[in-house]
């Protein structure tokens, strides 16, 4: 027992001798770095890459720099067996910032490949002074106009170094005030974005509307791929003069991928078969601030020559629409008006335009109602709906005139007047005042007062002359009686003849049963005398009562009546009923022959008479028990 | 016998009353001819000018049990021109019990009710259930019931022939079923809705609401002279449980509120 332990123990470090054998390699390993450009400008990140191929010892160690701040960005490693050969590749990129401007230079790169010791060769890097954006992956994409960086350089080479970053460019730095602004925000990345969420700022000099949707594209950025999403946002600025948009701001998720030691590899060691060595790979999610650079505004007043004295505010482009609800109205009845003004522009702060017609009625305004849409295209169009009841006082003709709209157009950079007329309107008399001009009394004219109408209920119309006012209009014992009788009428008609029906099938039920039970009784009846009558050799009126006989079991016994009925068709319904197929085909031939002797007065003989008579009772006797 | 010549003995026989003084109960005539010269007086007062004789005439009319929506209608107008705002809507909600479609009494009772100082309407607002009553109330309680006799009769003669057909296959059965079966429900609901709602008035120039039958309750809001309110429950004690268009529910004391035709 225990040299079969001690047998199974060395087979097993045998093998895995064996195994750390086949994998040393023969081939020797080798390192490179390389830089993916050699000049910048501080704060600008150089991306060095060093790549490994062999089976190595551990990490290699990047030497620490002063000056150059170095983070590892990625790594990726493979491993393949070709020809039973174990082939191994480790590529690291490191993320190198400079401080401050000089020239640096990068020490060899050492590692532990394939039993033995490899170096890279060393590598400079010359920084200069400044910020020199035009180096700068952030700032080879900057915005075009006023776009500068305030304060965000720093920030935006960190988010470079997370190999993330924004950038956004507005269409117009000079707007009116109230103008709508499109601005295109970019966000670079290179497939480590897991996810964000737009931050707005409120600011008290611009309102900012975020458009929804984003289009996500790709771009080579220093000859690197990024994946972009733009996204849009619309701003207006409040106020006039030199203002600063606050950078758009993302909260982005960011994944980072670095290596941990497998615990395995302390049991590979154990065995000298550190070529089974392998790192993990571990992703981690963190979350930044991505920010924009602010951008600067010069934003201008709205002009003052040809500003309309009613002028509330309203900037962009719109188009105003009236409209009444019926063009002809009773006096003292509503209707409604509505006003429409919508377009391009935003009319939230619109006031109440309210249409001078306190000389027609009284105008009662409804709620405002707001709608607005973002969009690419046109920024935000919106639309501000008024609604106003009128009810007219008196009645004639109206010219209800015209609404205007005063707006500022920043494309043609003036102020137009929008108008739209609201129309006529008839406003026929009241009833009451049709009842007075129909006694002759005068009719109020326009602008008279309800207080003038001196005596007390003229509005009234006047009491019923020709109507009886004595007769009971409500339900009396009598109209419910009539109306019992109405109701009831038909129902009751439908449940007598139910009634009827009902007891006219149960007699004939009863009759049909009766005539069953007594249908072999008189069929047997009827035999004895037949067979009385063949005894005397008489065939063919024994023969003729046996086929009245038969008929009029079958017509009592399954109520098939009628002369007429063929003798399959009798068949039929007795097969249906169960009876056996060879006492079928015997009736058919007794029907016929008795068919034949009942119309062509063909006679079989007497035994062959006397044999079908039995065979009938028999097969009767046969259908009683079916 | 014509109408006019009619008319023209209940006047002769009006003016013997006036004459003799003589109250029409008096006379040896039947109660309806009493009735119908009462009506005629009171109308010819009217149109005399003598509303307070008029109002008492038509008055007494409606105390002899006499439920006519004319005659609310026409008491209706004499109580307003008496200056009886809160008893003139009442009799003319009162008329548009019997008289849903009439557009003087439509016309008047919209007139009456923009004095009022309450903002309250004489219906309530229909719910998402309530279209198709609110529908029939365009027709009177008498036609309703009507309506609902003649669809029942209606169903009896459909179901007759149903029956009577036993040719008929399942699926006519069916159609025929689907078809009936509405009807006896229509004529159900349309039995049902022939209750009129009872809309009166505040007949007094302040009437308070209470949260129970009776003045120990939470008082919870106060009515004022002319304000419409569905009375929905009768209590003992002398009080009514109303609802009004606003969809406010309370008791009130029966002497404050005036309702024409039967709760």
């Amino acid at each position: 027992m225990q040299s079969k332990s001690l047998t199974v123990r060395l087979n097993r470090i045998l093998l895995l001798g064996a195994l750390a054998g086949v994998a040393t390699p023969s081939l020797a390993g080798t390192i490179s770095a390389e830089l993916d450009h050699q000049e910048g400008a501080v704060g600008e990140p150089f991306v060095l890459t060093v790549m490994i191929d062999g089976a190595r010892d551990g990490r290699p160690e990047i030497p620490a720099v002063e000056g150059l701040e170095m983070q590892q960005q990625g790594a990726s490693e493979s491993t393949s067996w070709v020809n039973g050969q174990r082939s191994a590749q480790l590529q690291l990129g490191i993320v190198i910032v400079a401080s401050k401007a000089g020239t640096y230079t990068i020490p060899s790169i050492k590692a532990k490949v394939d039993g033995q010791e490899v170096a890279t060769l060393p590598l400079t890097i010359k920084v200069l002074a400044g910020v020199d954006q035009a180096q700068s992956p952030a700032a080879k994409t900057a915005p075009k106009a006023g776009a500068a960086g305030k304060g965000q350089a720093p920030q935006q080479a960190k988010d470079a170094a997370e190999g993330v970053f924004l950038e956004r460019t507005c269409d117009n730095l000079e707007p009116y005030v109230g103008e709508q602004v499109l601005c295109t925000i970019q966000l670079y990345h290179r497939g480590n974005l897991s996810g964000g969420q737009r931050l707005m700022p409120s600011s008290p000099d611009f309102r900012r509307f975020p458009i929804e949707g984003e289009k996500p594209t790709k771009k080579l950025v220093n000859g690197q791929p990024y994946i972009v999403i733009e996204l849009k946002e619309v701003v207006v600025p409040t106020k006039a003069g030199a203002l600063v948009l606050p950078p758009f701001t993302i909260d982005a998720r960011i994944l980072t991928w670095s290596k941990r030691q497998n615990p395995l590899n302390k049991l590979f060691d154990r065995f000298g078969g550190n070529g089974f060595n392998f790192d993990m790979n571990v992703t981690e999610e963190h979350e930044v601030t991505l920010k924009s650079t602010a951008a600067d505004f010069a934003v201008k007043p709205l002009p003052a020559a040809g500003k309309p004295a009613n002028f509330s505010g309203l900037v962009g482009s719109f188009h105003l629409e009236t409209k009444l609800s019926q063009a002809k109205v009773s006096a003292g009845n509503t209707i409604t008006i509505t006003i429409t003004i919508s377009g391009i522009g935003i009319a939230d702060a619109l006031p109440e335009i309210v249409p001078d017609l306190d000389k027609i009625g009284k105008i009662y305004p409804d709620k405002p109602e707001y709608t607005e849409k973002a969009g690419e295209a046109r920024g935000i169009m919106s639309k501000r709906v008024y609604k106003y009841a009128l009810v007219p006082a008196h009645p004639g003709d109206y010219d209800l005139g015209k609404v205007e709209v005063p707006v500022f157009n920043p494309q043609l950079q003036q102020y137009t007047t929008l108008s739209s007329e609201l129309g006529h309107l008839i406003v026929d008399p009241s009833k009451a005042e049709a009842q007075q001009l129909v006694v002759g009394q005068q009719p109020l004219v326009p602008g008279t007062k309800k207080q003038d109408v001196k005596v007390l209920g003229s509005d009234l119309i006047e009491i019923h002359h020709d109507h009886s006012l004595t007769s009971q209009q409500t339900i009396t014992r009598n109209t419910k009686l009539v109306l019992v009788l109405v109701a009831s009428s038909t129902p009751s008609l439908a449940f007598a003849f139910l009634g009827w029906d009902f007891v006219r099938r149960r007699s004939k039920k009863d009759v049909i049963g009766r005539r069953r039970s007594q249908a072999y009784k008189l069929f047997k009846s009827a035999l004895q005398s037949i067979q009385v009558q063949l005894a005397a050799g008489h065939v063919e009126p024994a023969l003729l009562a046996t086929y009245v006989a038969l008929r009029t079991y079958l017509g009592n016994k399954l109520n098939l009546r009628g002369q007429t009925l063929a003798a399959r068709e009798i068949a039929d319904v007795l097969r249906r009923l169960g009876s056996k197929e060879s006492d079928l085909q015997r009736l058919i031939q007794i029907i016929t022959v008795l068919e034949q002797v009942d119309f062509s007065g063909r006679l079989p003989s007497l035994p062959a008479a006397s044999e079908l008579v039995a065979d009938l009772d028999h097969l009767i006797l046969g259908l009683e028990s079916v | 016998m014509t109408k006019s010549l009619k008319h023209f003995l209940l006047r002769s026989a009006l003016i013997t009353i006036s004459l003799t003084g003589l109250v029409p109960s008096a006379l040896a005539t039947s109660p309806k001819e009493s009735q119908d010269l009462v009506a005629v007086a009171a109308t010819q007062a009217f149109d005399a000018g003598d509303l307070p004789k008029a109002t008492q005439l038509y008055e007494q009319l409606v105390g002899q049990g006499i439920v006519n929506g004319h005659l609310f209608y026409n008491l209706g107008v004499s109580y307003y021109k008496t200056g009886r705002l809160g008893d003139s809507v009442a009799a003319f909600l009162g008329a548009r019990r019997y008289l849903p479609r009439d557009p003087d009494n439509q016309a008047n009772l919209h007139f009456v009710m923009s004095k009022i100082q309450d903002k309250l309407e004489a219906q309530i607002p229909a719910g998402t259930s309530g279209h198709v009553a609110t529908g029939l109330a365009v027709f009177s309680q008498l036609e309703l019931a009507w309506m609902a006799a003649l669809l029942a009769a209606i169903w009896g003669a459909a179901f007759t022939i149903v029956s009577a057909k036993p040719s008929l296959n399942r699926w006519q059965l069916k159609i025929g079923l689907a078809v009936i079966l509405p009807i006896l429900g229509l004529a159900a609901f349309l039995t049902k809705q022939a209750t009129p709602d009872a809309w009166a008035a505040i007949n007094s120039p302040e009437a308070k609401v209470y949260s129970g039958p009776g003045s120990h309750n939470t008082q919870l809001f106060a009515l004022h002279e002319g304000s419409p309110v569905l009375i929905t429950e009768r209590a003992a004690g002398g009080y009514f449980r109303v609802k009004l268009s606003d969809g406010k529910q309370g008791w009130i004391a029966d002497n404050q509120v005036i309702l024409f035709g039967p709760l």
